[in-house]
């Protein structure tokens, strides 16, 4: 050995713990420390930061894992980023390991946006229908039908959807939803004309239309009484003052009708999302991503 | 060749085993991670800190830095406003505190974090608990101070200024809340007043055209319920006066409102009063 090598080794021997130092600044860092982090953030559900770290992990040479986009894609569609998270699972719906499960997603991207239009559409053409999925599907599918406007389809035909015990819940809302106890805003308006107050109680208020009733009642008689009398001035003050009433009675009717109608609808939904959120919307839950 | 017999070899020898030993003593890599979570607070990229301290926290298995990662993540995320998340750090980081100044600093955190999400009432609940610990006796101006501030949020402008008073530091804050709570109209005064003559609450609140508004209503229909009396319409009068309650019920209410909501306008104006122009420590 001569001197230069002593040199090189004592050399070597100094900064051994500096290199060392930077292996192990870079073992927090490594693909696969880096995929045990992003993992544990993404089911924290801090799907912004999980979603950096495996974007992260595939720019990285040799690294092109279906897992990994499929989180990806998973993370934008729970932030609720439905564009990015569309695109992302449409690249995954062919050829791929978690194409089914993509094409669930997809199905599950329409449904949660309300875009049930598009929705059904989608289920329609069947293109995209994910094999090991079909049944979920299927059930949001008929599902959509009791949250929006658009025409149910028969009773039969939708209740084949769901058999089993889910079905006589089902069956309830269905009823609720072709036969709801709306009340008609006209036949409102009509019945206080007629007599002041009987919409308000069609309407299912029945204080405020006893109200209507002495409060246009009374002010009636004073009115006619005073012009009776003689009374002019108060005649025409409590008759214009009993015009109003009547005719606020009345458009009230009217407005407590469409109320009576929107309460039913609002009741109506929460009650259905209620009931469709503990049974997480009839949809499977990816267990081996977070045990 | 005894190389040890060339004092430069030798200089050379003793200098490269202890130099990276002592002046670039190795760290190890939660300290060198930590250290890269500062730099980024230092550069304020508090995301890319919130994520590097996350991930300290998350293979430090030995809990050596929770505390320091937890009270710098709720730091982060109270920098980036996201007030619900810094609480939930700042708590965990009293659960980690190594000593009382530690448990202090996450606890004052924790009430300052508590105060700007509008959670005074969260706030004042642990300053008393604060102003209750034995191991906090010294710093009970501290807790004052906070007080103040918690009393502000929670808009009693009058409690803060005696906290204040008492913190002893800041007696520039103490006469600022009292000035407010002298500038504040009185809601019960503006409803009394307008119970005996109405619309003179309105006129108390500067709200005038609604007053003279309110004042014609009830004087005509307390002159009509007075002149159906008067010419024997018992009738007449007793549903004229049921009218004139009505509207002298809806000029209460009226006055109520008017005072209330210049209140709030007071008390806006003062924050962001204090906001823009007061130096001191602020939540």
């Amino acid at each position: 050995m001569n001197k230069y090598h002593l040199i090189g080794f004592v050399w070597l021997l100094a900064f051994l713990p500096l290199m060392a130092q930077n292996d192990s600044l870079n073992s927090l860092h490594s693909p696969e420390n880096v995929l045990k982090f992003a993992d544990y953030l993404f089911c924290q559900k801090d799907y912004l930061r999980a979603v950096t770290e495996y974007e992260n992990l595939l720019e990285l040479p040799g690294i092109n894992s279906d897992t990994l986009k499929f989180k990806i894609a998973l993370g934008f569609s729970k932030m609720g980023q439905s564009k990015e998270a569309g695109e992302r699972f449409n690249s995954l719906t062919f050829n791929n390991v978690f194409s089914d499960e993509a094409r669930l997603e997809l199905y599950k991207l329409k449904f949660f946006t309300n875009d049930f239009s598009s929705f059904r559409e989608m289920y329609v053409q069947k293109s995209l229908l994910p094999a090991k999925y079909i049944d979920p599907v299927r059930k949001l599918y008929y599902t959509s039908y009791l949250l929006d406007s658009a025409a149910l389809p028969g009773k039969e035909e939708f209740m084949r959807a769901f058999p089993g015990a889910a079905g006589s819940e089902i069956a309830k809302f269905y009823s609720r939803k072709r036969d709801p106890n709306y009340k008609s805003p006209l036949k409102a308006a009509i019945l206080s004309a007629i007599v002041p107050g009987l919409g308000k109680a069609y309407a299912g208020e029945w204080g405020d239309g006893l109200t209507s009733l002495i409060v246009t009642g009374v002010l009636g008689y004073v009115s006619y009484d005073n012009l009776r009398a003689h009374h002019s001035f108060r005649g025409y003050l409590f008759g214009g003052l009993v015009a109003l009433f009547y005719a606020g009675n009345v458009y009230g009717s009217a407005a407590q009708a469409q109320i009576y109608n929107a309460r039913i609808d609002f009741t109506f939904t929460s009650d259905l999302k209620l009931y469709l959120n503990d049974n997480n919307y009839f949809l499977p839950v990816y267990e081996y991503f977070c045990k | 060749m005894n190389i040890f017999a060339n004092r430069a070899l030798f200089f050379l020898f003793f200098c490269l085993l202890t130099v990276p030993g002592t002046v670039l003593k190795a760290q190890t890599p939660l300290e060198r991670q930590f250290q890269l979570a500062q730099g980024l607070i230092a550069k304020e990229n508090y995301f890319d800190a919130i994520t590097e301290l996350k991930r300290l926290l998350f293979f430090d298995q030995k809990k050596e830095y929770a505390f320091r990662c937890n009270y710098l993540i709720g730091y982060s995320y109270k920098k980036g406003a996201k007030l619900d998340d810094a609480v939930k750090y700042f708590s965990l980081s009293q659960l980690a505190a190594p000593d009382d100044s530690a448990l202090f600093l996450a606890k004052t955190e924790l009430v300052r974090s508590n105060i700007l999400r509008r959670t005074a009432d969260n706030a004042l609940l642990i300053l008393k608990q604060m102003e209750k610990e034995p191991r906090f006796t010294q710093r009970l101006k501290e807790i004052n101070y906070w007080k103040g501030w918690a009393y502000i949020f929670d808009d009693d402008w009058a409690k803060a200024s005696e906290e204040f008073l008492k913190s002893g530091s800041a007696d520039e804050l103490s006469g600022f809340c009292r000035e407010v709570e002298k500038a504040k109209y009185s809601v019960s005064f503006a409803k009394v007043i307008s119970y005996i003559l109405p619309g003179s609450g309105q006129f108390y609140t500067g709200n005038y055209v609604s007053g003279i508004m309110s004042m014609a209503w009830t004087g005509f229909l307390g002159y009509l319920t007075y002149n159906s009396f008067a010419e024997e319409r018992a009738f007449d009068g007793l549903v004229e006066a049921g009218l004139f309650f009505r509207f002298h019920r809806g000029n209460v209410q009226n006055a109520e409102k008017f005072a209330i909501e210049r209140n709030s306008q007071i008390s806006k104006d003062a924050l962001i009063y204090l906001q823009n122009n007061y130096k001191g420590l602020k939540p």
